[in-house]
């Protein structure tokens, strides 16, 4: 090894805390960016596995003909399957419990070619069980369900529908729903209030639907996924039938969702603390260097090459960078395998791929030479530069002072205390190193607050959702229309202070050529269920003339107040579609209606749309009735529908009001008295006579609580890591601003000056700084927090920043504390100070 | 203030540094006594223990073993309280490179140090610059100040404690010789009421001329005591 070699070496384990401490933040970001980018790959993988195996469909067609639409995208190019099968939501009744499950339809001869489950426990479907079933993971999990258990569907059995009981063959997994959700609108669910069935086909279609109404198709592998998909849509949507892409489907939008956020985290992130370990490298590197100058001159003017100087103080960085990211990928490369493990169980994806990546060490490592490099240049530039005159210097400080920013702004300060003066002026001594802590405190309270304003937001957004804006505590469903009668039925139960008829609806939004598929909610006028809030947190009413809808809908179809839209009751036309399946299996049944935008409103959780329970029905209008008339044996038709329905032919105006009777389409709102036990009232609700499913709102909050669980974990690893960030970068900042005092503080210390007054000298010095950057590290910190959330924000969560006062105070004080901590170690170094040492290396 | 200087006492006092092959032994068994208001200027060569020996009569360091009294005080029994308060109370240093703080003006210097002892630290201040010469340079940084300027601001600064003992290393070695003399003046004068003791160290025996009496160190070891019967002004002196 060189003599200088040998120096570098000393010097690095003389300075080890200040050299850790710039490791340890590389180390963070380097792993940070393995742990986040390799899970956000090994993610991808794992579910693209699953998808694989499962035969995941591409494409989801639902209404219209169903058979046909089959048998025309089975002619395409490029399709490599087509399944039709028959989806209906139907109570189910476990352990006395209804829920308002999903049952679908599946062949009993073997697993479809598209959209097949994953047998976890039992075994498959088998064409001599009958009323054998398949139960999802997510509801056999919770209610205890194995193969042999047994439960109830609410099934037709000729005329009469009634609940039968099924058995248990199997427990699976599916593609579908590895994230149980209902709809792209109602992706929280919890197992009290959604399960999934997979059941023989004739059962399917004797759930209430008597044909086949959807159609999934899985592509070739190499096939133009975009181009199929558009050619496919539109022939679809010509039959009347709706689409939904891979993409959409809600289960891989809620999952695909998620894991954008590691791979958004897998840069953010790591930039802020490599960003911090360049400046902590920049500063220590750049106090050797300034120390060193004697030495240097010394060395150049006894002919060492310049460049051998520069690539000296250049090994440094290059050293303690290549080391930090080398610990960093290995280090982030088994958190990241370990996150995707703790990914996958926590949410039952059946697979769990972890791969090697090349790309994840390439490009780790290649951070920390990026890194090493930048911060040593500077200074390593500066070393080149020195003049061998130097030399001859005696290492005295050359510093030029002058009368501090503050003193000359404020000029009573010019009679304090010297002591006082002194810190003012310390802070503009080195103008890169107070720069450099400022920077160091700006950073720190980015990454505090872009992890803190994460959790904040989710708590607030949460409470709006489910306290200020969501008003009921559960929602009864009852298997007939919900009268004025049931309404009150409900409302007298113990326990409840009020109760509303509501009825939820699917429908598609179009406006131009843009829709968009979300749910109608109706409510009573002057509703107690449901707070409605304009987008600048006014509260408004619902409209006596039309709908309000979630504030994304601007974007997402263009639409402004004022202007007409197009509803379509996706709901209300397959139902009516599979009343009249038997006579018209061919029937392509249209429910569209104009309704006025009349607001907006400001909602934490999915893009809804809303109206009175009276506005409803002017919407819905004529419009079934014209549907039907304008389809070849209209008159008969509606004739028909009346009778299915029960009703006489002359009541034909009120067909709209009737459609309301089907399945699924009214429900009562409950708000129960302060303090009432949900257990309790779910028991006493359940008890009353025609209830077919009960939600607890309660529940909802929870599901969204356990999802959200992993990300409470993740914001409290940030925490600690931003901790430990702004502490190394403090640390050195600090430990540098002693040590290039070292002189003058021993001096002071020689002529009598206690260390407890020095300590309090540096305090006041190190404090001036951190509040100095406390200030435009909350405005930048709640800037890349918003920006960060936003990027966050979709049609199902809308994320905009929320934070509460008190974090920017916790923050700052935090970062004080800390910066308090940081120091410490250089006071302790300055107190144990061999002044006659200090001394003697200048007074000699 | 003091109404007189003390005399300090050293009695067998020792300083080993390290241990084993490396130990070097920098102060061998001193013994001598210097009066209250006596000059001393302290010569040898290189290495022979002297910046040592101004540590640890100043408190900056602990000798290995040995007595060693100040005005009647056991200094190596003081506790770390206790040297700061000596230091504070009973000596000032002069160090070779000046130290100087410098974003603080020469004024600022001096009156750092006077705070600590409390009183009118700003006047004070003053007084102690004027005493050097320096009243026409008070608001001037170390940066703006000559090598002679600073090093009499260093003085200013030992001396606004007025402390009853004055140290001082190598005080002269980077001036000039009219500089070296006005600054040994200075020193000089302050002992010359018999208020204060100034131990001077230096490698230049022509100092020695000005002194009441020199000691010669010899690795460690005092090896010779000379009082000077006829001390001449600093101003004559030569080298
Ligand atoms: N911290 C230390 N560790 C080990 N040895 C030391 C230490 N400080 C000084 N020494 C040694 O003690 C001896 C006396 O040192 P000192 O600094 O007192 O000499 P000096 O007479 O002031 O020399 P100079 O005229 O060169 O300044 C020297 O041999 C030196 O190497
Ligand atoms: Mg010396």
């Amino acid at each position: 090894m060189s003599t200088l070699g040998k120096k570098r070496r000393r010097d690095l384990r003389r300075r080890r805390w200040q050299f850790l401490a710039v490791l340890l933040t590389i180390t963070l970001g380097v792993m940070l960016f393995a742990a986040s980018f390799d899970s956000f790959r090994n993610l991808q993988a794992s579910y693209t596995k699953t998808y694989d195996d499962l035969d995941f469909a591409d494409l989801t067609i639902t209404g219209g003909d169903t058979a046909s639409i089959a048998r025309e995208v089975d002619e395409i190019d490029g399709v490599a399957a087509v399944e039709t099968r028959t989806q209906v939501d139907n109570p189910i009744k476990v352990d006395s419990t209804e829920v308002l499950g999903r049952i679908i339809g599946m062949p009993v001869d073997g697993q479809p070619s598209v959209d097949k489950v994953e047998i976890l426990e039992g075994s498959y479907l088998r064409p001599s069980e009958d009323t054998g079933v398949l139960v999802e993971k997510h509801f056999a999990d919770y209610w205890n369900l194995d193969p042999g258990s047994s439960l109830d569907v609410l099934l037709e059995q000729g005329q009469d529908v009634s609940f039968q009981k099924v058995t248990v063959l199997g427990v699976v997994a599916s593609a579908e729903y590895i994230w149980p959700a209902r709809s792209r609108q109602d992706v929280l669910t919890t197992p009290d209030d959604f399960g999934v069935l997979f059941v023989p086909q004739e059962m399917a279609e004797s759930g209430g639907g008597s044909s086949l109404n959807q159609v999934v198709v899985l592509y070739d592998a190499h096939a133009d996924a975009e181009a199929l998909t558009e050619e496919i849509t539109e022939q679809a949507n010509a039959a009347g039938a709706d689409v939904q892409t891979q993409a959409e489907q809600p289960s891989n939008a809620t999952l695909q969702e998620d894991v954008q956020g590691f791979g958004q985290l897998s840069y953010l992130f790591p930039l802020l603390f490599l960003t911090a370990a360049g400046l902590a490298t920049f500063v220590l590197l750049n106090r050797i260097v300034y120390s060193e100058r004697a030495q240097i001159g010394t060395l150049l003017a006894n002919g060492l090459a310049r460049r051998t100087v520069r690539r000296h103080y250049l090994g440094y960085g290059l050293i303690v960078g290549v080391t930090g990211a080398v610990l960093g990928v290995v280090l982030g490369m088994i958190a990241g395998s370990l996150v995707t493990g703790a990914y996958t169980r926590a949410i039952s994806v059946p697979d769990t791929v972890v791969r090697f990546y090349w790309i994840t060490p390439f490009v780790g490592i290649s951070f920390g030479v990026l890194v090493g490099w930048l911060s040593a240049v500077a200074p390593a530039h500066g070393a080149f530069h020195v003049s061998p005159a130097e030399a001859m210097r005696g290492g005295t400080p050359t510093g030029r002072g002058k009368p501090s920013i503050v003193e000359r702004l404020i000029p009573p300060l010019r009679h304090t205390p010297v002591r006082w003066r002194m810190t003012f002026r310390g802070i503009e001594r080195s103008k890169r190193r107070s720069l450099s802590t400022i920077l160091g405190v700006v950073l720190s309270l980015v990454l505090i607050l872009a992890s803190w304003g994460m959790l904040d937001t989710a708590q607030i957004l949460l409470h709006r959702q489910f306290d200020e804006i969501m008003k009921e505590d559960a929602q009864v469903w009852f298997d007939t229309l919900v009268t004025d009668t049931i309404v009150e039925d409900v409302a007298g139960v113990e326990g409840v202070v009020a109760a509303e008829a509501s009825s939820l609806l699917q429908v598609g939004v179009a406006y131009d050529d843009k829709s968009y598929t979300t749910e109608l909610e109706s409510f009573v006028p002057g509703t107690r269920m449901h707070d409605f809030y304009a987008p600048g947190g006014d509260e408004i009413d619902l409209a006596s003339d039309g709908i309000l809808v979630g504030e994304p809908m601007r974007d997402l179809i263009g639409v402004d107040e004022g202007d007409v839209v197009t509803l379509s009751f996706l709901t209300l036309e397959a139902q009516v579609k599979q009343l009249l399946a038997d006579v018209a299996p061919d029937l392509s049944v249209k429910i569209q209606s104009k309704a006025r935008v009349a607001g907006f409103v400001d909602e934490p959780l999915g893009t809804l749309a809303y109206v009175s329970n009276d506005e409803l029905q002017s919407i819905l209008g004529g419009a079934i009735k014209s549907t039907l008339e304008h389809a070849a044996s209209g008159e008969s038709l509606v004739g028909l529908l009346l009778q299915r329905l029960g009703r006489s032919q002359g009541d034909v105006d009120k067909l709209s009001e009737f459609v309301m009777e089907l399945p699924n389409v009214t429900t009562v709102l409950v708000r129960y008295a302060e303090g009432a036990n949900d257990g309790t009232m779910q028991q006493r609700l359940t008890d009353l006579d025609g209830v077919a499913a009960f939600v607890d709102v309660q529940g909802l909050f929870d599901t969204m609580q356990s999802a959200l669980g992993l990300f409470y974990i993740f914001i409290g690893v940030m925490l600690v890591f931003g901790a430990i960030m702004a502490f190394a970068l403090m640390f050195n900042t600090m430990s540098v601003n002693i040590a290039e005092r070292s002189t003058e503080l021993a001096t002071m210390r020689a002529s009598g000056v206690t260390a407890g007054q020095v300590a309090r000298l540096i305090t006041g010095e190190n404090l001036q700084l951190t509040l100095l950057g406390i200030a435009p590290g909350l405005v930048v910190g709640w800037l890349v927090s918003s920006w960060f959330m936003s990027s966050f924000s979709s049609d199902l969560f809308s994320f905009s920043l929320q934070m509460r006062w008190t974090t920017f105070l916790y923050g700052s004080l935090a970062i004080v504390v800390t910066a308090l901590v940081a120091q410490a170690p250089g006071l302790r170094a300055m107190r144990r100070f061999d002044i006659a040492k200090v001394v003697r290396e200048r007074s000699q | 203030m003091n109404a007189s200087a003390p005399t300090i006492q050293l009695d067998g006092l020792t300083k080993t540094y390290g241990s084993g092959e490396t130990e070097v032994q920098a102060l061998k068994q001193a013994s001598f006594t210097i009066d209250a208001g006596q000059f001393v200027v302290m010569l040898g060569p290189s290495g022979s223990g002297k910046t040592t020996m101004l540590n640890v009569i100043g408190a900056i360091e602990e000798p290995t073993s040995g007595g060693l009294h100040v005005g009647g005080v056991d200094v190596p029994g003081l506790d770390q309280k206790g040297r700061t308060e000596y230091r504070r109370r009973e000596v000032g240093f002069i160090f070779q490179f000046y130290n100087l703080v410098p974003t603080l003006t020469a004024k600022e210097n001096v009156q750092l140090i006077a705070e600590i002892t409390g009183g009118d630290a700003g006047a004070r201040a003053e007084e102690a610059l004027a005493s050097v010469a320096l009243s026409d340079r008070l608001d001037h940084f170390p940066a703006q100040l000559s090598g002679g300027e600073q090093q009499r601001v260093a003085i200013a600064r030992a001396l606004v404690k007025d402390p009853p003992v004055l140290l001082s290393d190598e005080p002269t070695g980077a001036l000039d010789l009219e500089t070296g003399r006005q600054v040994l003046e200075l020193l000089h004068r302050s002992c010359r009421d018999g208020r204060r003791s100034v131990l001077l160290v230096t490698h230049n025996s022509a100092i020695a001329g000005m002194a009441d009496r020199v000691l010669h160190l010899r690795d460690g070891e005092v090896v010779a005591d000379d009082v000077v019967e006829q001390p001449v002004p600093a101003g004559e002196l030569d080298w």
